[in-house]
């Protein structure tokens, strides 16, 4: 894939300040995506800017988790491309990911969709156990799936050419945010996805009767346990992550909402221009007719500018938000693993409870070696037990980090949304400012 | 309590029809408005120093209806055949509004308090900005005629500014509608043959393939830019609700408080702004093209009634010479032909009066509303632009 070494556009001009690593190589981030069957440069370089953005904190965020500024391990992952594979039903996507870990050379892999989905059930499978809150992988979506693989050419190419940049925009935060978590960026699994040939296969115990067996007992877990919490923390915070994920709901909404009623406007002011463009030839004063093409050509320049705006809302701002409504299910998944942990410390503690209670029986009764079977048993679930409040307590420790180290990037994250956001209203409001100015003139000579 | 909507309504409306004569000899204004159930009262209040009015000061209380009944008068009225009548005012229509704040306030147990308060004070001020609106419009149509040197001296005027009784203008009975219809259905037939007259007149064949020709665009125009209005207005709503969320976020978590607070109000003022922005469209665009699309179609009218009277001198022409044939009714038809020459003659007069002025008039008024659309967008742009270079750098501190 080609790799231009443009310097870092003004894009972000004053956002952030840029901090470079000079001791490292760095792979310049805004190559813009090839390989895609309609180039719109506009989306794709917002799309830049907020991959750009975000992979920014990111990097910040793995210095700061680790404790020192200039982090060797320092990872830059890009999708730098993507290219249909095969016709039709049977055709699908295919991401070219390039990774320079360290000091380490440059690898490329080719992965698609459903390898990101494998490398996140494994993910799960490991850490959530202990309490992490996995970064989410983006939804699979069926639509928007089918229109990539039977769109023709020529229709919607539009809308296919938006899903796959979307996509390879969430796929890439993705990575990326694996990356920045402490413990899994130090996974095998993962460093095998970024740099060998093949992808990671599924674990077969996890598909099959076993997993669903497993996934039963999950649920009913789930159902049944309750903790008497002696920190309230754990109650509190849950609360207000649940508080949060209804809040953004409502913003994710509101900014649908805005994306929605700015395209529309798209649509009539450039029907609107359109009009003028034909009342204008039907004046009969020559300043009026000239004047009157203006207003059409005005409102048509105004439409490529609320389209402008309409990318920049969803984009700068609300993939930011959609991003956070799905990393607090994993923060809820990772609340409920505690609540299992604790439910299956109770259970062997009650099974503890009645291996003892039978060695009485057995004592009192004067079986011999009932009660030496029994002690074994004890002393087993003792064991048990034991391991069991370890576990209890490694998770909660662990959970009260995951979260500590979420409210930071989510600050920061939605900070740094916020003023990109700001930014490019600012630029398309002086755009417009521009446009109009034009025009003034033209209305003034009106004679 | 002006605001600045409020000056910007009444400014728009004594714009749109330039006073091309008026001395001040007349002045009518309306000075108060109130809604009543289905009807608007209006009171109206003139100052007048024509020698045909009974006093120099008079107020009046008129409804629609009787602004419907002059207009009609006016219309009907052969003196003033060669004159562009001005349009009537559009009936006041706020059951859209009204519906709007129906369906909201029975929605209220679905959304926060905060919330409801808000919707319903900016559905309230839409209702009230409609209300002015119609307002304007009925007295533009009354500052028209005052500036009319001929029609402002119209009997059915003066009664109409001057009796101080209710006019007990009943509103066309069905079989008046009925016939109206088919008086409009003839009139499209006549229409239609007229277009195919041969005017021996340059100026009024140009005038005329002009003002049809221009009729049909500027009636699509009209439709595109209430589209365009519609969608500008739903945004603002959009940045009330965006501010809302923020507002939301700042009070649940304590880290972004200032923060998303300042979000939130830098928000409020967009939405403020893109308000104006949406007002200013329909006040200076919108309302400019629906404006002259009724002028347009008065102005049809009235080649419409030139090109009957030049029919009727053409088939008195034809009487003249059959009589004349037969030896019978010869002076008669004379007359009868003298009658529609003298009267076809003076239509042609006013009418090339009228449209000189019309014309005028249009280019005026366009320039002024296109430089008043240009210097508002501009305005509210900038201000835009500063409040949200003013929030970005408070929220780069935070």
């Amino acid at each position: 894939a080609e790799v231009s070494t443009q310097s870092t556009g003004g894009h972000l001009q004053g956002a952030i300040p840029v901090r470079t690593n000079s001791d490292h190589d760095r792979v310049p981030f805004n190559t813009p995506a090839v390989g895609c069957a309609l180039d719109d440069t506009k989306t794709t370089a917002l799309l830049n800017a907020a991959k750009e953005s975000a992979q920014q904190n990111l990097k910040k965020s793995i210095g700061w988790v680790n404790g020192d500024k200039k982090s060797k391990d320092s990872a830059c992952i890009e999708i730098s491309s993507y290219t249909r594979i095969g016709e039709g039903y049977n055709s699908y996507i295919v991401y070219t990911i390039q990774t320079a870990l360290g000091e380490a050379p440059k690898t490329t892999v080719q992965r698609r969709f459903n390898d990101f989905f494998v490398l996140h059930q494994l993910i799960v499978e490991n850490y959530l156990p202990r309490g992490v809150i996995v970064p989410p992988v983006p939804e699979k979506n069926f639509m928007g799936t089918a229109k990539v693989r039977f769109g023709g050419n020529n229709e919607n190419i539009q809308d296919q050419s938006l899903f796959i940049k979307r996509r390879k925009a969430a796929l890439e935060r993705y990575l990326n945010r694996l990356m920045a978590h402490h413990l899994i960026s130090k996974d095998e699994t993962l460093r095998r996805f970024l740099q060998e040939e093949d992808a990671p296969r599924p674990n077969p115990n996890a598909s099959g009767i076993k997993g669903f067996m497993k996934n039963m007992e999950t649920m009913v877990t789930k159902a049944t346990a309750r903790i008497n919490e002696v920190d309230e923390w754990y109650e509190d915070k849950q609360g207000h992550i649940l508080e949060m994920e209804e809040t953004l709901k409502k913003i994710l909404a509101v900014v649908d909402n805005i994306v929605a009623d700015r395209r529309d406007l798209v649509a009539k002011s450039a029907a609107f221009g359109a009009s003028c463009l034909h009342l204008g030839e039907g004046e009969d004063n020559a300043s009026l007719r000239r004047a009157i093409t203006k207003l059409s050509e005005l409102e048509n320049n105004l439409s490529t500018v609320h389209s402008e705006m309409a990318d920049s809302d969803l984009f700068v701002f609300g993939e930011t938000v959609k991003d956070y409504i799905s990393i607090i299910q994993a923060a809820k998944a990772a609340f409920d693993e505690r609540v299992k942990t604790f439910s299956v410390w109770e259970s062997s503690q009650s099974t503890l409870a009645k291996k003892r209670e039978a060695k009485n029986k057995a004592t009192l009764q004067g079986k011999a070696d009932r009660v030496a079977q029994c002690d074994e048993d004890i002393r087993f679930w003792e064991g048990k037990v034991e391991k069991c409040q370890e576990d209890f307590e490694v998770i909660s420790k662990n959970l009260k980090e995951e979260i500590r180290i979420f409210e930071e990037i989510w600050v920061r994250d939605i900070k740094e949304s916020a003023i990109s956001y700001f930014q490019k209203l600012i630029d398309c409001e002086n755009q417009i400012v521009g446009h109009w100015k034009e025009f003034l003139p033209e209305a003034k000579i009106i004679n | 309590m002006m605001t600045a909507e409020d000056e910007t309504i009444r400014e728009h409306a004594s714009t749109v029809s330039l006073n091309d004569e008026n001395d001040g000899r007349l002045t009518v204004s309306i000075t108060d408005a109130v809604s009543e159930l289905e009807t608007v009262k209006f009171t109206i209040q003139t100052k007048s120093a024509l020698p045909s009015f009974s006093q120099h000061q008079m107020s009046v209380i008129r409804c629609h209806e009787e602004f419907i009944w002059l207009h009609d008068m006016l219309s009907e009225n052969m003196e003033y055949a060669g004159y562009i009548i001005p349009p009537a005012p559009p009936k006041p229509d706020f059951e859209a509004a009204r519906d709007k704040l129906t369906r909201v306030t029975a929605a209220e147990s679905t959304m926060s308090e905060d919330e409801y308060k808000k919707l319903r004070k900016e559905l309230e001020s839409d209702y009230l900005a409609l209300f002015k609106k119609t307002v304007a419009m009925h007295e533009m149509y009354l500052m028209r005629l005052a500036a009319h040197s001929k029609l402002r001296e119209d009997s059915n005027f003066r009664v109409f500014l001057e009796y101080a009784k209710d006019l007990k203008v009943r509103t066309k009975n069905k079989k008046e509608l009925i016939g109206g219809f088919f008086k409009n259905m003839t009139k499209n037939v006549d229409e239609a043959l007229l277009s195919s007259q041969k005017d021996k007149d340059e100026y009024f064949q140009e005038r005329r393939a002009f003002l049809v020709d221009y009729h049909n665009r500027i009636k699509e125009t009209t439709r595109k830019t209430e589209l365009l209005s519609e969608s500008t207005n739903a945004l603002s709503m959009d940045y009330m609700q965006l501010a809302g969320g923020f507002a939301l976020l700042s009070v649940q978590d304590p880290q972004l408080q200032r923060f998303m607070g300042q979000c939130a109000v830098t928000f409020e003022v967009m939405q403020k702004l893109q308000k104006r922005v949406s007002t200013d469209e329909d006040l200076k665009l919108t309302d400019l093209f629906k404006y002259y699309q009724r002028e347009a179609q008065a102005a049809k009218s009235l080649l419409y009634r030139r090109g009957r009277a030049l029919a009727d001198k053409d088939i008195a022409e034809n009487k003249l010479e059959k009589a004349q044939e037969k030896f019978k009714d010869i002076p008669t038809a004379e007359a009868y032909l003298q009658d529609c020459k003298i009267r076809f003659e003076r239509i042609s007069e006013m009418a090339k009066t009228e449209l000189d002025t019309f014309k005028a008039r249009r280019l005026e008024t366009y320039r002024k509303h296109l430089v008043d659309m240009s210097e508002l967008q501009i305005r509210h742009s900038q201000s835009k632009v500063s409040e949200l270079t003013k929030g970005l750098e408070l929220l780069r501190e935070l």
